[in-house]
Formats: structure tokens, sequence, C-alpha cells
């Protein structure tokens, strides 16, 4: 899957660059209340259910002070009732006492007193302290007593600090070391104002003082030992040991059923205080109970805001009591998990873009999809363990680089579209190019066509002159070679473009080549009463590699158009070679060309403009098969014009002096070449060369038969069926053409090779075209006879090493 | 007129060389009555000839006045014709064989 240098760049800056941006928005309020709240959500899913049943509120809610006025007054009372509420709450069996209230200054003498013998006489009795933030100037006392009811922590736990706080007064004498507990009240929220933390220890003048919910868990016990590990977090208070966080405060884990906390008014307890007995009921209710005593009416304010809405402090309290007792607290999760769902959330989108899952949009949504899931799951799995892990962040980083990817996506595929078009724009100019091109060239073919047809009418009628006759035969010659090609050119075009034509180069004489050409069309050049010469520079080797063939095609080409496109003066053709190259220039006194012309007429299909289209003619395949030939051989084909004065074509290409001797060279030896076998029909209509070929043959070991016409060819073929026909072209009775064509059609699939005087000319590409398997040129080279006979035929060793084969088989 | 050209030929065709020299002189009889005639197919027919033969018996010079012949009958020219049919007979003469 990420196997590509290219795919892990990719990934690696998306990846880096989405984390980037996620820890940045991570600094942002926006970003933490959207934590704090997706987290809520999260534990509220995920809450367990609590069990209160060792839990008791007792409410002095605004009914019971309503009803209670009459007797007590106005909330705060004296404390002579809580007194009185304690005596009986003692005597009916609660396990503690917390007191949500901080008496924080003396009341009615009597009263106070009563209630510091109450507090002396229970050890399960915890009153409250206030934390306050600024510095109050305070009685001489009031150190001691901070001492006194201070918890021995170590110096390096963490704890809230504060500069002052509130202790109870008066004094009481029954608070202290093994008598009631003071614990601090005072809630902490986050920056959104919602309780999820839960103090534990709260610093004040260098001292430790227990939170409330804290006190109240050892209210029926001694003072715990405390002890704080600092590198493990460890934070170990009496037989509990909690992992707090920030300022030693832990994350409280929420219950589902937090007002199912078990309350009862408190004046319900009063009235059954003032008349024991009266309600056994309540008496069997709050025995074995922590009792929770405060006020959660609305006057006073003490509400807090939990992830559940809205509670009065007094139930706070005591959901952290019992959060701290059951150890139903959240930790965070280790920094492992954290890292393995910040990757994940990366790599998920990152894996579902990459390459070969490049198909349909909905599975990159569907990796979003599954990203969420993932992350949520994982997460969720891990809070069951009551651990926290990072939400929002995972979450983040997976959005962004998901968003970062998709708008790459389309950026590409915007790219892809444009590119599409474009190709689409270049296809069909290159249909309609085509499309021009086949109607030009259908009235280009029937144009000689319809000559010969005509011109060969004429012939056939009795009586005509022989100069007549000559005439007619000669113009119907013209346009059956023109039309050949007109077809060859075509399928040299075809081939080009299929990447079929092979470039073969052997020894040749460029001069010989250049000599034939200029040979081949002196008639036309005569005829137009033009100079057509070659001139031949220093130093031109006897022999070059060259492609004979191709190279007669490319200059038979331009001087061609040289011809056709000069009305008077002179064509000339300058060969010249140097430093291992060929340079052939053919120079006309045409009309010239303008530059744009200049590259316009190699393009394929294309002429110089459209006049010269129609007063020429033609299908503008030559010059682009010349150049895609000489690019072929490495070389150049290029352009020089002057409008008005005529133009220059270049014809450039490597080409090596040959160290082998020329063709027509007959002293070779090859009496060391393995000898062949089979049986050859040899047809040619000239004596001499029916005998030096069927010498050559015999002496390469095969049998031979002779043939003397066409007609003869044909019928031995089919009668002989020879390993090889060797044939001549051109023939009497039936030409070489003909034989091929009837042998071919009629089935015969034996090898063909033809004799020819032209092995370059358009008389070969026909034959081929028409079923021969290869050529052989003359005059004949033993060579070259041995060699297109290996192609088609086995060694005698070969053929013996057969036979065994079939006798064994 | 007394230089002698010496062509060389491979001793395993020796004895064709006969025939070929006889066939050559024929050629050189044939080709008088067609240029008298304006015969200038057959002039070029004997060119064609001579160019395809020439060079595989060793004999590269035939070769190439089988091409001269073959281009000047093509052209219907009197003149090119006879100066092949000239240098024919002499080279004809002038020719040695040597076989290797």
């Amino acid at each position: 899957m990420l196997v590509t240098p290219q795919f892990n760049v990719r990934t690696g800056i998306v990846a880096s660059a989405s984390l980037l941006l996620a820890v940045l928005l991570m600094q942002t309020t926006l970003f933490q209340n959207l934590d704090r709240q997706l987290q809520d959500v999260q534990a509220r899913l995920m809450a367990p259910t609590f069990d209160f049943s060792g839990l008791l509120l007792v409410d002095i809610n605004e009914d019971s002070i309503g009803r209670l006025e009459p007797e007590l007054g106005a909330f705060p009372y004296d404390r002579s009732i809580y007194t009185q509420v304690t005596d009986w709450l003692e005597r009916a069996g609660v396990k503690s006492i917390t007191f949500d209230i901080v008496f924080g200054e003396t009341r009615s003498h009597q009263g106070d007193d009563e209630f510091a013998g109450t507090l002396a006489r229970y050890d399960n009795i915890v009153i409250g302290a206030l934390a306050v933030e600024e510095a109050v100037p305070r009685p001489t006392d009031y150190r001691r007593q901070l001492d006194r009811i201070a918890w021995a922590v170590p110096r390096q736990t963490p704890a809230y600090n504060w500069p002052d706080a509130t202790l109870p007064r008066p004094v009481f004498a029954g608070v202290g070391p093994g008598h009631a507990k003071v614990g601090v009240i005072k809630v902490v929220r986050d920056a959104d104002n919602v309780l999820r933390r839960a103090p534990l220890f709260h610093r004040v003048y260098d001292r430790e003082l227990p939170s409330l919910p804290l006190a109240s868990v050892f209210a029926d016990a001694k003072p715990p030992q405390v002890g704080y590990d600092a590198k493990t977090g460890v934070l170990s208070v009496g037989r509990y040991q909690w992992q707090p966080g920030e300022s030693g405060s832990v994350r409280m884990r929420y219950p589902r059923n937090t007002d199912s906390i078990p309350s009862i008014p408190f004046y319900r307890v009063v009235e059954a205080s003032l008349q024991p007995g009266s309600d056994p009921e309540l008496a069997g209710l709050v025995q074995g109970r922590r009792v929770f005593l405060g006020s959660s009416a609305a006057i006073l304010g003490d509400y807090v805001w939990t992830p559940y809405g809205q509670y009065p402090g007094l139930y706070a309290v005591a959901l952290i009591d019992h959060m701290l007792e059951q150890n139903q607290l959240l930790l965070p999760a280790s920094r492992w998990i954290d890292a393995l769902l910040v990757l994940m959330a990366l790599l998920i989108p990152v894996a579902s873009f990459q390459e070969s899952l490049q198909g349909r949009p909905v599975y990159n949504l569907l990796s979003l999809l599954a990203m969420a899931t993932f992350v949520v799951g994982c997460s969720s799995l891990v809070l069951w363990d009551q651990h926290v892990t990072q939400l929002l962040l995972p979450l983040l980083c997976g959005f962004i680089s998901f968003s970062m990817l998709a708008v790459l996506r389309l950026f590409l595929l915007y790219q892809e579209k444009r590119r599409l078009a474009y190709e689409k724009l270049a296809a069909e100019q290159a249909y309609q190019l085509k499309s021009q091109f086949i109607s030009q060239m259908t009235h280009e073919l029937r144009t000689p066509l319809t000559a010969i047809i005509g011109f060969n009418r004429l012939l056939g009628e009795t009586g005509l002159m022989d100069d007549v006759r000559a005439r007619y035969s000669d113009v119907v010659d013209r346009n059956s070679h023109h039309l050949i090609t007109l077809i060859n050119n075509m399928l040299d075009q075809s081939k080009i473009e299929a990447g079929q034509i092979r470039i073969s180069r052997g020894p040749a004489s460029v001069r010989e080549v250049v000599e034939d050409v200029v040979a081949t069309l002196s008639n036309i050049a005569d005829q137009k009463q033009l100079k057509l010469a070659a001139h031949y520079a220093d130093g031109i080797p006897a022999a070059l590699e060259i492609d004979a063939f191709r190279i007669r095609q490319v200059l038979v080409n331009l001087v061609g158009n040289a011809l056709k496109f000069t009305r008077q003066g002179q064509v000339d053709v300058d060969v010249q070679w140097s430093e291992e190259r060929l340079t052939v220039a053919v120079r006309d006194t045409g009309a010239g060309m303008a530059p744009e012309a200049m590259e316009r007429i190699f393009e394929p299909f294309r002429q110089g403009s459209d006049e010269i289209q129609q007063t020429y003619g033609g299908t503008g395949l030559g010059l682009s098969i010349c150049r895609n030939l000489a690019e072929l051989m490495d070389g150049t084909l290029t352009v020089q014009s002057t409008l008005g004065v005529g133009s220059v074509f270049t014809f450039d290409i490597p080409a090596a002096r040959s160290e082998e001797r020329m063709a027509t060279e007959p002293v070779r030896r090859i009496d060391q070449a393995p000898k062949l076998s089979g049986r050859v029909l040899l047809a040619d209509d000239n004596s001499d060369i029916r005998d030096l070929v069927s010498r050559y043959l015999r002496m390469m070991g095969l049998t031979v038969t002779t043939a003397e016409d066409g007609g003869q060819a044909f019928d031995q073929a089919l009668r002989d069926r020879p390993d090889v026909l060797l044939m001549d072209i051109e023939m009497p009775v039936l030409t070489g053409h003909e034989v091929i064509q009837r042998l071919r059609g009629g089935g015969y699939e034996l090898p063909i090779l033809a004799l020819t005087a032209h092995p370059e000319g358009p008389e070969i590409e026909a034959a081929m075209a028409e079923g021969c398997d290869g050529f052989v040129a003359k005059p004949v080279n033993r060579d070259r006879l041995y060699s297109a006979l290996r192609e088609v035929l086995r060694t005698s060793d070969e053929t013996d090493a057969r036979v065994e084969a079939e006798k064994t088989a | 007129m007394a230089d002698k050209v010496i062509v060389k030929v491979e001793s395993e065709i020796k004895d064709l060389i006969p025939n070929f020299l006889a066939n050559r002189r024929k050629d050189i009889a044939t080709l008088e009555n067609a240029l008298k005639g304006s015969d200038y197919r057959s002039c070029q027919d004997i060119g064609h000839n001579m160019k395809g033969v020439g060079g595989g018996y060793g004999f590269d010079d035939i070769t190439t006045i089988g091409i001269r012949l073959e281009s000047a009958a093509k052209n219907n020219n009197d003149e090119e014709i006879a100066a092949c049919l000239s240098f024919l007979r002499d080279y004809l003469e002038r020719v040695e064989i040597v076989y290797v």
C-alpha cells in the first residue's frame, strides 16, 4: 500500500501539516470548549449508575426554611438546632455527618457552646472551612487553630494554594485531632464554569487542609497517612491511592443518576429530633449512612454546573465523597494511546486516498466515517476502563488530513479534466485531418487510375501507330508507378505511426544511390526543361553504412518535390561527407516558402498552403515520412527557403565508413558456412543468371530445378512444391508479380524469394506486400544469396537432426 | 587500347565463363541491330539484363555499362547507346580473366 516514494512524501506532508494545524487550534478557547463538551457527551454515554445507598442528604431546602421559620427564625440558624439534629442522627446510628456549612462567625453564646460540646462528643463529624481569594486579617489564635486542624501532608504534594481561608468560628474545642474534622469547601470550575474536577488538598499559610469531601471520606476515622510519589504521581491517602492531575485535583466520573441521591428535607429531621421515636422510618433510613447536611436553597446561590445540569453544592459534596470512596474517578490515558489515536486518525484518510483506491469518492467519505468511528470507539473502550484519551485532537487531525487530501484530489481531477479536454480536442483535430487526408487521397488515387483505365482502353484499339501506342503505354506506365508510390507512402505512414519501420544499415555507395535517383527523375526534369545535376564533394568513401533503400526513398521525395515546385531553372543535389556525417542538400530555384509554411510542410496531411494543395495536388505525406525516416536514422531533415528565390532541403545523418567490401565484389569465400539442404526452383528468363545462380545453389548443397518464364515457374511450383521458389520479378508470359499473386491466392504457403534488379524500388515493395518472404538483388552476390536462403531453409545438419528425431519419435 | 582489364572470377564458376562471354557477344550483335532499327525497347532490355548479370560473374564493368545503356535507351539517346556499344566491344577484347 504505502510503496511509492511520492506517496510517502505526500503522506508525510499531509500528516505533519494536519497535526501542526490541529495542535495550533488546540490552543484556542473554541477547541478547548468543544473538546470538553465532546468528552462530556462521551462520558455521558458511558456513565455508570451509582449505588447511593450509603449516602443521605439532609437538605435545608426552601420548604424547610419556610416551615421552620416560625420556630427557628431566618436561616442561618442558631447553632443549637444543629446540636439537636446531630444528637438525634447519632442516636439513629449514622455513619458520619458532614456539614456543608461554614460556621464562620459566632452566634449565640449558648448555641455555640452546645454545639461545641456536640462536636467534642462525637468523632465522625466534619464541618466546613472556606478558602478565600484574598488575605484577610485574622485573629492571633488563627494560626494555632490552623495547626490543629491541618493534616500531615508531604511538602511536594500537589494542592490548591490559597492566600487565606475562613476557619470555623468560634474555635470549637471539639474540632481537632481525635474529634471533628474540617474540610475546605471550594469548588474549582473549568474555563466553561462546569465542575469536572474535585480538589483534594488546599494549602493555606503553609498548612494543608483536606477538601470537604475528602475529609468526609475519613469522617469516621483518624486523619490518614498521606504519601506522594512525585515520579509516578501516585497520591496515597490512607488506604486509597489516586493519581491527581493539576494542582492535585481528581477528575470526576459522573454517574447517570446524580439526582437519585436520597435526600430528605431538614424540617423532617428537626421534627423527628423534637419528638424522639416519632419517625421510626426516618431513623431506619439514616442508619449506617453518611449524612450530608446543607442547603440547596436558591437564595444562597450555592449550586454548581455539572455536565448533567445544575445541582446544589450539597449534591456535589456527597457525589465527590462517593467517587473518592468508590474510586469512580477518571484518569488520563497513557500518551501512547493518544499518540496511536492521532496517528491512526491521520493515516486512515491517507490510506483511502492512495492510488489504487482512487475510484469512487464514496470510499473517501467512508474513510472519514471509519476514522471517526475508530477514534471514538477506541476512546470509549479506554473510557470504559476509567481512562480519558484525547478525543477532539485526533478527530480534528483526521478531519484536517481528510480535507487536505480531498482538496488535493479535486485539484488533480480538475487538472485531469483539462488534460482530457485538450486531448479530446487534439484527437478531434487528428480525426479531422485524417478525414481530410482520406478524401484527398481518394481523389489522388482516382486521378491516375482514371488515366490508366482510359489509356488502357485506348491501347486496346486496333490499328494504332507505334509511336501513339508507345505514348499511351508510357502514360499507363507513369500513372501506375505514381499510384504505387501513393499507396506505398500511405503504407509507410501507417507503419511509421505504428512504429514498425526499421532501419537496416548495410554497406552501400551513396554515389550509386544518388545517381539512381537522378536517373529515375531525369525524365521529369527534361519534360519541364529543368536542369537536374548531382555534385559530389571530395572525400566521400566508396562505401558507407547506410540504409540505401530508405535514403533513396527520401531523396526521390525531395528531388521529386523540388522538380514539382520549380517552374524554371534547376535542381541541384549536393552530397558531402565529413566527420562521420553524410549531408545531402537538394536545392531548387522554385517559388520559395514563407517561414510559417516551412514548419507546416513537415506535418502529416499538411501542405504548405491550400493554394499549393489545389495547384499541385498530393496528399502531403511525403515530407513527413522523410523527416520521420531521417529521425529514425538519428539524423535531421531541415529546410531553408527564401520567397521568390528558392529552397534548400538538407538531409543530414550519421554515416560511418563501411569496412566491408562493396556488394558487387565477388571474391568472398564462404565455403566454411554450413551447407543448406532442400530443393530450389529457380525461375529467370536470362540463361546467364540461371547458370550462375544454379551453380551457387549447388555449391551451397541444394538441389536445383529451373524455369524460363512465369508460366513454367507457376506450373512447376505447384507440381514440385520446392522448399524455396527463387524467382525473377520481370519475366515473360507471367511476370513475377503475377506468379506470386496466383500462387498465394491459391493457398501456396511455401517460401518465395524474389530476384530483382531494383531492390530499392516500388516493385519489390509490392512484391513483399503480395507475399514474398524476402528478396535477392541483381547482380547476385553469393553471400547475400546464402543469407536470404538461410532465412527460409535449414542447414543439412539441422535437417539430419530433425530426421533423426522423427525416426525416434 | 592495349591496356588489359583484369577481372577476378571465382574458380568454382570457371566452366560457366565461356557461355557467359558468348552471350555477351550475342548481346553486342543484337544491340547493333536494335540501334540501327531504333528499337529502344530491346536496347533497354539488353542493358537491364547486363546490369543484372555482370556483377554476379565478377564483371562489374558490364553492370555499369548495363546501367548506362538502360538509361540511355529510356531516353532514346542514340549517341549514348552507340558509346556503350563501342565500349562493350572494346571491353570484351581487352578483358583478361584471373581465376581465384
